[in-house]
């Protein structure tokens, strides 16, 4: 395939014009040396068909198996309305909405997105995106500190390993102090604040549990609360984190419409109080009129951003998430408040398997407390071998050496009961 | 239009969850009382996102030449590879060699495409890129134990460049363009010293030169032990011509969505995949993905910067890259920047005949015009607005900095000469009415979905959510 249409006549007659015979006298700013003598070593044009029948092949390298995997990413049903409107090239191949006059479609998404996280969260502002879930987390992490004017944050140990890896690596360069805080039971346990900007916990955490953020919040009067959520499809049963007078709220917002895809493009998600909106990384969709007195959307407070402030933005992120955006809104549109019955429908799903689970002996509960679509347990080594077709969760041994066998399994709604049935029977047979 | 809380009525949605008979374990005072989403039906849900459509612009609308953002064709074939059933696995499935496979092979190209030793795919977009390379720079000093402070950023870089610099705990140094557009070398010489880390520079840089003193730049960084970054956006002028890596680059991003043709999805997602010499390859994030004794897999190293993704960077993203290289294959890649270079210069030679342009020499891939020359008044935020209505979106504007009322005009290698002669029609029309008419061009646009917009408004009361009054 060649996707560019100048004919040799084309070229020819431009040349003429430009005033120049040969191609190669428009690179002659290039020193002579540095000019590539021979091609590239990479193979030859393919048509479309042999194109797709290749990648076919490689793609059948991958197998795909009934999974109970969750930690950061998840199998959920994307609506058919989702693609149809992600695939329409008037959004998919628009640049970041910088002409207002031309793009009102990506700007009122925008707008209409904010306002279903806020929503869903009850914070006051919202972005139009982050890269993910772990990067929203760490420039929160940044943003904290600098309100607060302390280099150290507490990270409980229950937020997602990977995550904490990121934040390690944001807060190396910007030299700030992590302190981890314990696991007690599966939930965070107790922490001295003095010295912090921030307590940075996950809600539902890594294992799944809801966090005690009422009595988190009771002793972080003085330092921020921010959260992270990694599967914020929980956020359309539990109660607003707006409740909990929590700060900054952050996700990973994948399981709104966007396929798993090997762990991305995810959609990071923030949302925090007025109070910070001139503080926060990224876009901002807000409402104006045009010359008519029309109503219509803008980008907005962009002073914030690097392409005004350069080294002195809030952040350097310009290209964010902005289709897999589009795919959240439309998906929660699409639910409406049936999302709730959605989230009900997860949870339900995960409170029949793991109970079921605990009724066979050797696979134990490992934490006895309130989750939501993802919960660990404990399996003896000869259970998992019968399992070998079906991948039952995320083994914890790796992140958590105390949590030896111990695997995290997560239910979707693509995990019906009649899967789990089979796996119950596969494992009692 | 009006907003989907205004299309909402109750009870109007019917996208059913059958719930089963099961008590949930999560006590009352932990759940939400209320969910107000919008109810609409679904064809009202389809309308709603079909007629927003309508109002946006994209290249699949009409030419794009939105300068530094190389607004090329998105091939389809790239979205139906991306669509692949068997590819859409979860990160942490153990059955992933396909997925592998795809990075693997791409990193490999990214290698040989550009001169660089290895590559990271998992920062999420250029500016991710930046700070990961910024922080690669940053671990590269650490390690040998000096303390370095500050990075060059020459006058013409891109906004990200120096907000990269200073998320990854370093300071920004200035250094000034010279008059033919390239880096000051003189300047350069004299900010280089032991507590400048490296530079980073854009080449071709943002008035679309490539610097002829390339080698003598790189070669002043290291002379003082620093390390030279390459923001690839413009790699696109130099896909089979000449590779980063032969003038003395340690460490570059490559734009996915700019060069190899993912499409920009109205901001994103993107990808922003990282390349370095032999030296800094272990500085690069962990994991890695390698090969060893011909299986692929996951490694760790212990000098890496760490993780700066959730997993392994916009997979599907770098799936569509794949199959775009894999398509226009080696011959197809020097196509590329051939076209995208004759189209600029072929361009510039007809528009300087009306506006004035500020560097008149060879471009590469773009070249900038500004609003100097334009009588009554009428200035670039006019002329682009006016371009709307000719069925063009505008090149990017008042940017770079150091050219006043800049115009960036980027064509790419997929437009049509027909195309580029009527964007050049057009502009003369417009210099016309700028004679003649020139209320007309502050009033433009006359023929988008809405007028000019009141941006000052949106920001002095900003309204944020359709909950704010």
């Amino acid at each position: 395939m060649d996707y560019t249409p100048n004919t040799d006549s084309d070229r020819e007659s431009m040349l003429k014009e430009i005033g120049v015979h040969d191609i190669m006298d428009l690179f002659k700013d290039i020193p002579e040396d540095l000019i590539l003598k021979s091609p590239l070593r990479i193979p030859d044009q393919l048509s479309e068909f042999e194109l797709i029948r290749e990648l076919e092949k490689i793609s059948k390298k991958n197998k795909k198996l009934l999974s109970f995997l969750g930690g950061g990413n998840y199998n959920h049903h994307i609506p058919s309305t989702v693609n149809a409107v992600t695939s329409r090239g008037e959004f998919s191949t628009a640049y970041t909405p910088y002409q207002p006059e031309i793009s009102q479609g990506t700007l009122q998404a925008i707008f209409e997105y904010q306002s279903m996280i806020c929503e869903l969260t009850g914070m006051d502002v919202s972005n139009a995106s982050m890269y993910d879930g772990a990067t929203s987390l760490a420039e929160s992490m940044i943003l904290a500190s600098r309100i607060k004017g302390k280099k150290q944050v507490l990270v409980s140990q229950a937020v997602n390993p990977f995550y904490r890896e990121v934040l390690k690596t944001y807060a190396r360069a910007n030299e700030i102090r992590i302190v981890e805080i314990d696991v007690k039971d599966g939930l965070t346990s107790d922490f001295e604040t003095e010295g912090s900007s921030a307590i940075i916990i996950q809600s539902p955490n890594f294992f799944g549990l809801i966090e005690n953020l009422d009595e988190i919040r009771k002793k972080t009067e003085d330092i921020l609360l921010i959260t992270s959520t990694t599967e914020p499809l929980s956020w359309a049963m539990l109660k607003p984190f707006s409740e909990y007078d929590v700060d900054i709220v952050t996700a990973e917002g994948q399981s709104f419409g966007n396929p798993m895809n090997f762990g991305g493009p995810g959609l990071g998600i923030i949302a925090t109080k007025n109070a910070y909106v001139r503080q926060i990384p990224g876009r901002l969709a807000g409402e104006t009129v045009d010359i008519h007195g029309n109503r219509s959307f803008a980008l907005t407070l962009c002073t914030r951003e690097q392409h005004i402030r350069r080294e002195r933005a809030t952040s350097n992120i310009c290209t964010n998430e902005g289709l897999c955006m589009l795919a959240a809104a439309v998906y929660l549109v699409t639910y409406g408040k049936n999302l709730r019955r959605l989230a009900q429908l997860n949870n339900q799903l995960a409170v029949y398997f793991a109970g079921k689970l605990n009724q066979i002996e050797g696979i134990d509960m490992v934490f006895d407390k309130p989750f939501f679509n993802e919960f660990v347990v404990r399996i003896r080594k000869d259970i998992l071998s019968k399992l070998s077709d079906i991948e039952i969760g995320v083994s914890l041994e790796n992140y958590y050496p105390d949590l030896k066998d111990c695997y995290l399994i997560c239910c979707t709604e693509m995990t019906p009961k009649e899967d789990i049935d089979r796996v119950l029977h596969e494992i009692t047979q | 239009m009006k907003l989907l809380n205004e299309k909402s009525k109750t009870g109007s949605s019917s996208f059913n969850v059958r719930l089963l008979d099961i008590q949930t374990n999560i006590p009352e005072e932990l759940q939400r009382v209320d969910l107000d989403l919008p109810e609409l039906s679904e064809v009202e849900v389809v309308r709603h996102y079909t007629n927003l459509s309508k109002s946006n612009f994209g290249v699949d609308n009409g030419p794009y030449p939105l300068g530094s953002c190389t607004m090329k064709y998105n091939p389809k074939i790239n979205e139906v590879a991306a669509k692949i059933p068997e590819f859409n696995i979860h990160p942490l499935s153990q059955h992933n060699k396909g997925a592998l496979d795809v990075i693997y092979q791409l990193q490999e190209y990214l290698c040989e495409i550009t001169g660089m030793h290895a590559f990271s795919t998992q920062p999420a977009a250029g500016a991710h890129g930046e700070s990961t390379g910024i922080m690669i720079m940053r671990a590269w000093f650490e390690k040998r134990g000096e303390k370095r402070t500050k990075v060059i950023i020459p006058d013409s870089a891109h906004g990200t460049n120096p907000a990269s610099v200073s998320l990854s705990g370093f300071e920004p140094l200035q250094v000034k363009s010279s008059q033919s557009g390239g880096i000051d070398l003189d300047d350069l010489r004299q900010k280089m010293s032991k507590d400048v880390a490296g530079i980073m520079i854009t080449n071709p840089n943002t008035l679309g030169i490539f610097d002829e003193n390339i080698l003598e730049i790189t070669e002043a960084v290291h002379r003082h032990g620093g390390l030279c970054y390459l923001d690839g956006a413009n790699m696109n002028a130099m896909l089979g011509i000449v590779k980063p890596g032969d003038f003395e680059i340690d460490i570059m991003h490559l734009n996915l969505h700019k060069t190899f043709s993912t499409p920009h999805g109205g901001g994103g997602p993107g990808s922003g995949p990282v390349g370095v010499t032999e030296v800094l390859e272990p500085f690069l994030p962990n994991p890695r993905i390698i090969k060893k004794k011909d299986e692929l897999g996951f490694e760790q190293s212990e000098d890496s910067i760490g993780r700066v993704h959730s997993f392994y960077g916009n997979f599907s993203i770098l799936l569509r890259a794949y199959s775009y290289i894999m398509a226009i294959g080696s011959s197809g890649l020097r196509n590329i920047a051939e076209n995208a270079v004759l189209n600029a210069n072929y361009m510039k030679e007809k528009l300087k005949e009306h506006y004035h342009l500020p560097y008149d020499r060879i471009c590469q891939h773009e070249f900038i015009i500004d609003d100097s020359l334009m009588p009554n008044g009428v200035t670039t935020n006019d002329v682009a607005k006016r371009l709307m209505d000719f069925g063009f979106h505008p090149p990017t504007i008042y940017f770079p900095l150091i050219v006043k009322g800049a115009m960036l005009i980027e064509p790419t290698e997929t437009e049509t000469k027909e195309n580029l002669d009527a964007f050049i029609e057009a502009m003369k029309v417009i210099k016309e009415e700028a004679k003649h008419d020139p209320e007309k061009l502050k009033k433009a646009p006359l023929k988008a979905p809405i007028g000019r917009l009141d941006i000052v408004r949106a920001a002095r009361e900003p309204k944020l959510t359709w909950h704010s009054t």
